[in-house]
């Protein structure tokens, strides 16, 4: 068994995530696994969701009245990912100790493609309502 | 997902003439290749060169992290307005 389902299997007992969030994970992980080996086959998508949508409505306080559509392929967010590889060391640590001044204890290494999925799908469906200004939603599609 | 082949790029500002423009990626891609595949040796001599200190693999990577974001490039939208203007990006 692999260091990541044995993750998620963890993370189920502790019901830190809900069956169905397991079943995403490692219905995703399988993918990323099959990516790694061969190609995917085009236009597959390689999780439970193909776009990350990030919509901002204004409210009733908003001045500006702006509206932004923004959507994002997930397997463009994963290519991003390994973009990271390319942070310099020392640059990291600057990330790090930044993140840790704000109160956010981070180490910019051990952020996982893994990590990354349960994020996305945390983030499901998220909506923030900005002081009645901005009405931001994200969400999975 | 595949190369992209068109970028709409849509900009209309108030008071101004609104610019819709239908952007050929393929072409860009056409001339972009040779510059790449010219570029490849001379990445390959600086990895070999810096492989024990400094960037080395990494400038390996470089290659195939690019081809990754561009080929998943399709799909990505990007629409920003407000009452007096409004900007879209979108690749097909």
């Amino acid at each position: 068994m692999s260091e990541e389902r044995r993750k998620i299997l963890e993370m189920v007992a502790q019901e830190k995530i809900s069956v169905d969030e397991a079943e995403r994970l490692l219905s995703a992980l399988e993918s990323s696994d099959s990516e790694e080996s061969s190609e995917a086959a085009p236009g597959s998508p390689s999780s439970g969701f193909r776009y990350l949508r990030i919509l901002v409505e204004p409210g009733p306080g908003s001045d500006t009245k702006e509206r932004v559509n923004i959507r994002v392929p997930a397997k463009l967010i994963r290519a991003g990912l390994k973009w990271a590889a390319f942070i310099p060391k020392n640059a990291r640590g600057q990330v790090d100790q930044a993140l840790r001044d704000k109160g956010i204890d981070m180490d910019f290494d051990r952020i996982t493609p893994l990590d990354i999925e349960e994020l996305l799908v945390h983030l499901n469906d998220l909506t923030v309502d900005v002081e009645g200004k901005e009405k931001i939603r994200i969400f999975c599609e | 997902m595949s190369i992209p082949t068109w970028m709409a790029l849509h900009v209309q500002r108030e008071g101004r003439k609104r610019v819709r423009l239908w952007i050929p990626l393929i072409l860009i891609w056409i001339l972009l290749l040779p510059l790449l595949l010219l570029a490849a040796p001379f990445a390959l001599l600086a990895a070999v060169i810096t492989w024990k200190r400094g960037p080395g693999f990494s400038l390996l990577r470089f290659f195939p992290l690019l081809f990754g974001v561009i080929w998943n490039l399709p799909g990505l939208h990007v629409e920003v307005e407000n009452p007096r203007e409004r900007i879209l990006i979108h690749i097909k």
